[in-house]
């Protein structure tokens, strides 16, 4: 398996308020092409920081990410960021806010194009609200637009941050297998953060386990439950219960240490 | 209001549940009136005119009987002073001289400043370095009463229109500047973010994601500054002028004309009604998708 990303030795300080916060320091990871990788962590550690560097949203302040074998510098169109709030804009529409990065990009919106975005609407069953304000949806149709919209530039990439976060248990593994059915058809590199360990061994080929601040990779563990995976019945297979034990002793230490 | 609301409110179908057996006839239909949902607007468009007439009585009786004529005017005397002071004979110049002339000072003067208000929030809201070093001057000019400025752009600019253009122009320009920057200062770091990543280039970014944003903003700054400009106006006209609504109120003044001053000032309110219900149209249009400004949309205010 090629490396799609490979973070080398990154770190990242914050000057805030005149004192030096260390969110990260000395992470290592070699993300594979088409490889879903989760992270999980204590709050605090740095997961959306490494995100924001992986995006190009700002530099590591030491080391450096290579995509594709090349050392990354800013925004990279390959790479797509679905952000913990939605971020959606109140004043399009959902068709329109799924239209926005292709306007971005100067795509012409053509009959092949239009098709491809109802696909999508239809894929994530939001069909019928092509026309509705972010206003007008509940909370986890307005994260399957947020996550349409980054997944209709097509890119290589998609970093993830907390997407399912807010929603409420069903909704949650509504969607978990809603992505897990996208990813399969495209096989996209995904990082994927969550503080929920059910999600994260649920979804990945891979979980990393974050220390306290200053951020840094405590353990990394496969997952080799086989998919295509039941998101609703994952929880009773004794290979699950065998990994989430052995991640929550992990994860409990460094929440312990950070509370 | 509210109590009334509630009622207004309740669906057609079980209106006719609380309808008592005996109501019939055109007593029936009066009930109907009273409550349909449909006819909420009418119903209150009446009752403000019933108000309206209401007051017109009471002044009109009052008026010469409980108080001098002289101190309140009456409605009478103020229609037939309206066809006088209006009339284009009218040695002074006729009202409509002078209306207009206030008029298009404000008119201009509010074009000019906020055309500039809005480019100079544009500017300085996204060059940090300037919007710092210049935040304490600017604060220290609009803190000043606009007023006080006024005697010296006379000084400067003459008695013609200028100097109250000018005035109009610096009280807009500093009403639109401040919610222009604030506006755009306020839109989410998040939302700029997340469209660089979707591929935004900076100039796509400032016109589909900062303008959008900071436009209720913005739409609000020109909005007060409607009857604030028109303030620099008649003040600019009340210190010094030989024309202008501002004018005749300080001539007026002068000679104890009080229907004058009245005359004048409702013809002031009208026209800040008119144009900000311009302003509320074009605002209603420009942020459809405004959730609080759709439930406005359907104030009952009509038009
Ligand atoms: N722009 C910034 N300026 C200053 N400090 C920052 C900035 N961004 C993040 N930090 C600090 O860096 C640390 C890591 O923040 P980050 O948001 O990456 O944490 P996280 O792991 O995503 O936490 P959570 O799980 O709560 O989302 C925090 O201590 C935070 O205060
Ligand atoms: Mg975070």
């Amino acid at each position: 398996m090629t490396a799609s990303l490979s973070i080398r030795q990154v770190g990242k300080r914050f000057l805030s308020r005149g004192t030096i916060v260390h969110a990260m320091s000395d992470v290592n990871l070699d993300v594979g092409e088409g490889e879903f990788v989760t992270i999980v962590g204590p709050s605090g550690c740095g997961k959306s920081t490494l995100l924001n560097i992986l995006a190009g949203l700002f530099p590591p302040s030491s080391g450096e990410v290579h995509f594709r074998g090349e050392r990354t510098r800013g925004l990279n169109p390959e790479i797509g960021y679905v952000t913990q709030q939605d971020n959606l804009l109140p004043w399009r529409t959902l068709r329109k806010n799924v239209l926005l990065p292709l306007e971005f990009r100067g795509v012409s919106v053509s009959n092949g194009v239009a098709e491809r975005v109802q696909t999508l609407i239809d894929k994530v069953g939001l069909s019928g609200f092509e026309n509705h304000y972010p206003h007008e949806l509940s909370g986890g149709m307005r994260q399957r637009v947020n996550i349409i919209r980054t997944l209709i530039c097509d890119p290589r990439v998609i970093l993830m941050d907390e997407p399912f976060g807010p929603l409420d248990a069903q909704t949650r593994l509504t969607l978990q297998n809603q992505l897990l059915e996208l990813w399969r058809e495209e096989r996209k590199t995904i990082v994927f953060i969550t503080h929920d360990l059910a999600e994260a061994i649920t979804l990945a080929d891979r979980v990393v386990v974050m220390t306290g601040r200053p951020g840094t990779i405590k353990s990394v563990t496969p997952v080799t439950i086989p998919r295509p995976r039941d998101v609703y019945h994952i929880h009773d297979s004794q290979a699950y219960r065998e990994i989430y034990d052995k991640l929550w002793e992990e994860l409990r230490d460094e929440v312990a240490k950070v509370m | 209001m509210a109590k009334t609301d509630e009622v207004k409110s309740t669906p057609p179908e079980d209106l006719d549940l609380l309808l008592p057996p005996e109501v019939t006839g055109l007593r029936l239909l009066w009930w109907r009136v009273r409550n349909a949902e449909e006819l909420r607007w009418v119903r209150v468009a009446a009752l403000r005119v019933i108000f309206g007439v209401i007051m017109i009585v009471l002044w009109e009786s009052a008026s010469g009987t409980l108080i001098d004529h002289r101190t309140i005017s009456s409605p009478s005397l103020l229609v037939t002073s309206f066809f006088e002071i209006s009339d284009p004979a009218n040695p002074d110049g006729s009202l409509w001289v002078h209306f207009s002339y206030t008029v298009e000072n404000t008119f201009w003067g509010y074009l000019l400043g906020a055309l500039a208000g809005i480019m100079f929030g544009f500017l300085l809201a996204e060059i940090e370095v300037v919007a710092l070093v210049i935040e304490p001057f600017i604060m220290a000019f609009n803190g000043v009463p606009r007023i006080a400025y006024a005697p010296l752009f006379i000084a400067w600019f003459g008695i013609e229109r200028q100097p109250k253009i000018i005035l109009v122009m610096t009280i807009v320009f500093f009403l639109t500047f401040v919610s222009t920057f604030a506006g755009i200062r306020g839109v989410s770091r998040d939302l700029i973010n997340v469209s660089r990543v979707l591929g935004g280039s900076k100039l796509a970014i400032l016109r589909k994601i900062v303008i959008p944003s900071a436009s209720p903003w913005i739409f609000n700054g020109l909005k007060i500054s409607i009857p604030f400009g028109m303030v620099g106006a008649i003040v600019g006209e009340y210190i010094i002028a030989d024309k202008g609504l501002g004018y005749l109120l300080q001539r007026y003044n002068n000679e104890y004309y009080t229907t004058g001053l009245i005359l004048i000032i409702f013809l002031l309110m009208i026209l800040v009604i008119m144009v900000n219900q311009i302003l509320n149209w074009a605002e209603g249009r420009a942020l459809r998708w405004r959730p609080t400004s759709r439930m406005g949309q359907e104030t009952v205010i009509p038009g």
